[in-house]
């Protein structure tokens, strides 16, 4: 009796305690989850790749050889989180009835990376007689190289964050030339790249 | 009585003896006559079982020689190919991944305005109960769903130096991210084909969007959007920035609040 009058009191103490930590959990999990974020995306490249790989570890017993192709959209853009909202300056020529704005952007960079399964195609797989077949975990671990290799090219990702650049800045120009400024000089952060002046008449942008 | 009579049984009995004894030897050289043909089988046969047992036990005394021999023989054959088969490996094992083809097919110019990410891991389990044959598949896939606008939607109305409307499309999916390096085989029974193990790729993405839609994280993203486009705004000078979002009717539907760039599996999960 004297047991069974401790025991129920500690059982409930515990799970009061216990559901109160996951509540805890849940909710700084949950917070970790949502990120907001402030990406302004101007370009977006398809790239298709075929990947193979090759199999002659035990020769003896035959080869096995597997080719994959999958197609990866990359998008990229400026994360306005970084725009230096102290580096806007507006002139008003009252005489002209011009408004001429000038600004920063940070530089851009690449946003995402998608290569959605559908897009995974098994276009070849020859296995060997005395072979075991590809595992899923082996075949995900040739999809995941083709994924790392796309991810550090450097000349690709550098032909991508030029043309979102460039298409940032036209973006930008559109928009405040739809909003009433006549002249526009967008510029982008250094980051010890040259300053190159591309302009027309009223627009100057800074790359 | 008996002598008597036993002389002259005596008597009698010598040539009762000697015809026998003639008898005898005429048998005797009968038997030897035939003797020449039968007496060699009957020797032989008692030599030859002699030889068989002789035969029969250095046979068994050799094959229990030779079964060690055998078993000596069939260890040194399997370190051979033991040996080989390191020696080669070493030699010529490889396992070779390369790159045939890259190439860019698309480019476009766009302008999404991302404005919240949400990041998750589901569990998502297929199998198939077969008689003698349970296969069975987990993934444990980690998925980044972006949710934002498509600001080519976006019209914009300047009323005067200090205010301007803007007319937005409602805050959609704009990706479902789950790369291969995303993607971890968490335990595989059975062998699962490629295509088979893409659409349970796909039911994971689905269920993201499913966690998305049910958190209502969408209205979130259009609560931060607002807010960012207001300071974006703000800092062109504009003091007052009105914010209206286009009411889409048919956007009742999950399927009308997913981009492009989401897979249609995604899509047709909502739409039935």
């Amino acid at each position: 009796m004297r047991m069974r009058n401790v025991i129920w009191p500690v059982i409930l103490a515990a799970t009061l305690f216990l559901s109160s930590c996951n509540r805890e959990e849940k909710e700084d999990a949950w917070q970790q989850r949502i990120r907001q974020v402030s990406e302004l995306g101007t370009v977006q490249y398809t790239v298709q790749k075929v990947v193979s790989n090759s199999d002659e570890t035990w020769q003896i017993f035959g080869n096995r050889k597997i080719l994959f192709s999958f197609k990866a959209i990359i998008k990229a853009g400026i994360d306005m989180d970084k725009f230096d909202a102290e580096s806007v300056r507006i002139s008003v020529d009252k005489n002209h009835k011009t408004k001429s704005i000038s600004l920063v952007l940070p530089q851009p960079e690449v946003l995402s990376y998608n290569i959605c399964p559908d897009d995974v195609k098994m276009i070849y797989n020859q296995v060997s007689f005395l072979r075991t077949e590809y595992s899923n975990e082996e075949r995900n671990a040739i999809q995941r190289k083709g994924e790392m290799e796309l991810k550090e090219d450097k000349e690709l990702t550098d032909m991508i964050l030029k043309d979102a650049r460039q298409n940032a800045a036209m973006f930008m120009e559109m928009l405040l030339h739809e909003n009433g400024f006549t002249n526009v000089n967008i510029s982008f952060k250094q980051e010890g790249q040259r300053r190159t002046a591309v302009g027309n008449k009223n627009t100057k942008t800074i790359v | 009585m008996e002598e008597i009579q036993n002389t002259g049984q005596l008597e009698e009995k010598p040539a009762v003896k000697k015809q026998e004894l003639v008898h005898e030897a005429d048998a005797a050289e009968e038997q030897q006559e035939q003797e020449p043909t039968d007496a060699p089988v009957e020797g032989n046969e008692e030599n030859d079982d002699g030889r068989c047992a002789v035969l029969w036990k250095a046979l068994k005394e050799f094959l229990i020689k030779k079964k060690r021999m055998v078993l000596y023989v069939a260890l040194a054959l399997v370190a051979v190919v033991v040996a080989i088969l390191i020696i080669h490996r070493n030699q010529v094992g490889k396992n070779r991944y390369e790159t045939l083809v890259q190439t860019i097919t698309e480019m476009k110019r766009i302008s999404e305005f991302c404005t919240a990410n949400y990041i998750g891991e589901v569990m998502i389990q297929d199998e198939e109960k077969r008689f003698l044959n349970h296969k069975n598949i987990v993934l444990i896939v980690r998925g980044k769903v972006r949710m934002g606008y498509d600001l080519s939607k976006m019209e914009t109305q300047v009323v005067n130096d200090s205010t301007i409307n803007l007319t937005l499309p409602q805050a959609q999916v704009l990706d479902i991210i789950t790369n291969p390096s995303d993607i971890r085989i968490f335990s595989e029974k059975g062998t699962w084909s490629h295509e088979r193990v893409t659409i349970t790729k796909n039911a994971a993405r689905a269920k993201l969007l499913e966690l998305v839609m049910e958190e209502k994280l969408l209205a979130t993203a259009e609560i931060n959007g607002k807010r960012q486009l207001e300071a974006i705004f703000s800092s062109f000078g504009f003091k007052h920035v009105n914010i209206a979002f286009v009411a889409d009717t048919t956007s009742a539907e999950h399927s009308a609040m997913v981009g492009d760039s989401v897979s249609e599996n995604a899509k047709t999960l909502f739409s039935n």
